[in-house]
């Protein structure tokens, strides 16, 4: 099973933080957007007392803010695509587990794009996704970051956008056709973080204001899940997370406490890649 | 106040507390298997267990076949060629008392309840030795002399 955390610091140096995350829930991947602590400062903490280091898989850019960190070699991390801090993609080639590929998103926020400009950007998006799955011949992707959007809107859910649905029923259709052309789903399981739920906060980001439309709470940090990793991806492990083990990561309000960590919260979920006899015995590594 | 105190204090603790065997839980014999399993491969591929806390989701899951499990520790194939590659290889989900757990053969997927330590021997033997745990341990140690 491979563990993936994702969290937006939010320019924040909570390096401490991240590495009691990793450290508690046994993180493989971790997906940092928004991280301005300097790659060896988080290296430390992340890898202080140890056995499976943490590495950077390619040496950032300067500036680049958002960073993925995994414990795999950097002979089994490739790298597929990369549009500076907006879209990266990496093909992860671990050995007797199937080869995913793996898209951090940090998508602009906001305050600085219209609802109908992210839609019209998600278009663009998922058309590099679904070219990259094509020439390299796989559709097992997952998608994950700070999309900021909620699941529900138009760049998630549209056909040439994300076309992501809510429901794993839905998804298994593996493709809907609109206007005679077709387009590949994904699973988008975090339509069921928002709001109010047994367990768990109502959504990873809290934004209040006086229009007369506001969400209060969001969920802009999502994961997405071509159909073919459906029966790899475990529900029951998604989670967002309001505690690294030492401290709450929100306040008495129970809204991110962005004074002592961070505006978002982070997520984490896994994908059961062991499972299945397809690469057992085969050296997925060598076959790239 | 002081009156109703009572004027002895009590000891409802059995006399042999201290030497009731809790040494021996499902996660130490895992530890166990770890060791072993570096010894018997030459260090080519060794045995790692680490333990967490389950998280809320998990514990309420409806899929969840033992639902007061508030422990989960996972069995992890480690190979030092490959900069310490890990594969998970078992988990287990467990309650402050160890038994009934839920444990899962992640090569399949397969998941199973354990009411006793016996049976959790017998079943964790029978996995260690079955076809696809010797091949999965295969396939690493042909990675790590590749």
């Amino acid at each position: 099973m491979i563990r993936f955390l994702l969290w937006n610091l939010n320019g924040k140096p909570l390096e401490k933080t991240v590495a009691n995350l990793a450290r508690r829930h046994d993180v493989d991947v971790l997906i940092l957007v928004e991280c301005k602590t300097p790659v060896r400062k988080m290296l430390e903490a992340l890898n202080s007392g140890s056995m499976a280091l943490f590495r950077l898989p390619f040496s950032p850019d300067i500036g680049r803010k958002t960073v993925v960190y995994t414990r795999f070699s950097e002979k089994f991390t490739k790298p597929v695509y990369e549009d500076g801090d907006r879209l990266v993609i990496w093909r992860l080639v671990l050995p007797i587990r199937e080869d995913i590929l793996l898209a951090a998103v940090h998508f602009r926020s906001k305050l600085h794009q219209s609802d109908d400009s992210q839609a019209h950007g998600c278009i663009e998006l998922a058309n590099i996704i679904r070219r990259m799955e094509s020439e390299h011949r796989i559709d097992r992707t997952v998608v994950v970051g700070d999309l900021n959007m909620n699941p529900f809107e138009a760049g998630m859910v549209s056909a040439v956008g994300f076309n992501a649905t809510s429901t794993r029923h839905v998804a298994e259709r593996n493709n809907r056709v609109v206007d005679g052309r077709q387009y590949p789903f994904f699973y988008n399981p975090m339509w069921q973080c928002l709001g109010d739920r047994k367990n768990g906060p109502p959504g990873t980001y809290y934004y209040g204001n006086a229009e007369h439309v506001c969400y209060f709470w969001n969920v802009f940090d999502q994961v997405l899940i071509r159909p073919a990793l459906l029966d790899r991806f475990r529900s029951e492990e998604l989670e967002i997370l309001t505690h690294d083990g030492e401290n709450s990561l929100v306040s008495a309000n129970g809204r991110p406490n962005h004074q002592t960590a961070s505006d978002h919260l982070p997520i984490i979920f896994a994908l059961d890649l062991e499972h299945g006899d397809r690469h057992v015995g085969v050296s997925a590594a060598n076959q790239s | 106040m002081s009156e109703s105190q009572p004027q002895t204090s009590h000891d409802f603790w059995p006399a042999d507390l201290a030497i009731i065997d809790a040494t021996v839980t499902p996660v130490s014999i895992l530890r166990e298997q770890a060791a072993i399993l570096g010894q018997k491969t030459q260090g080519l591929v060794g045995g790692e267990v680490v333990s967490m806390p389950l998280s809320g989701s998990e514990r309420f899951s409806p899929s969840m076949k033992a639902p007061d499990c508030e422990f989960k520790s996972i069995f992890l194939l480690i190979v030092p060629a490959l900069d310490n590659y890990r594969y998970t290889l078992l988990e287990i989900c467990y309650p402050i008392d160890n038994y009934p757990l839920l444990l899962k053969f992640t090569p399949t997927g397969q998941e199973e309840v354990i009411q006793s330590q016996q049976q959790f021997c017998d079943e964790l033997g029978r996995l260690l030795a079955c076809e696809k745990t010797i091949s999965v341990i295969r396939s690493l140690i042909a990675q790590a002399r590749s």
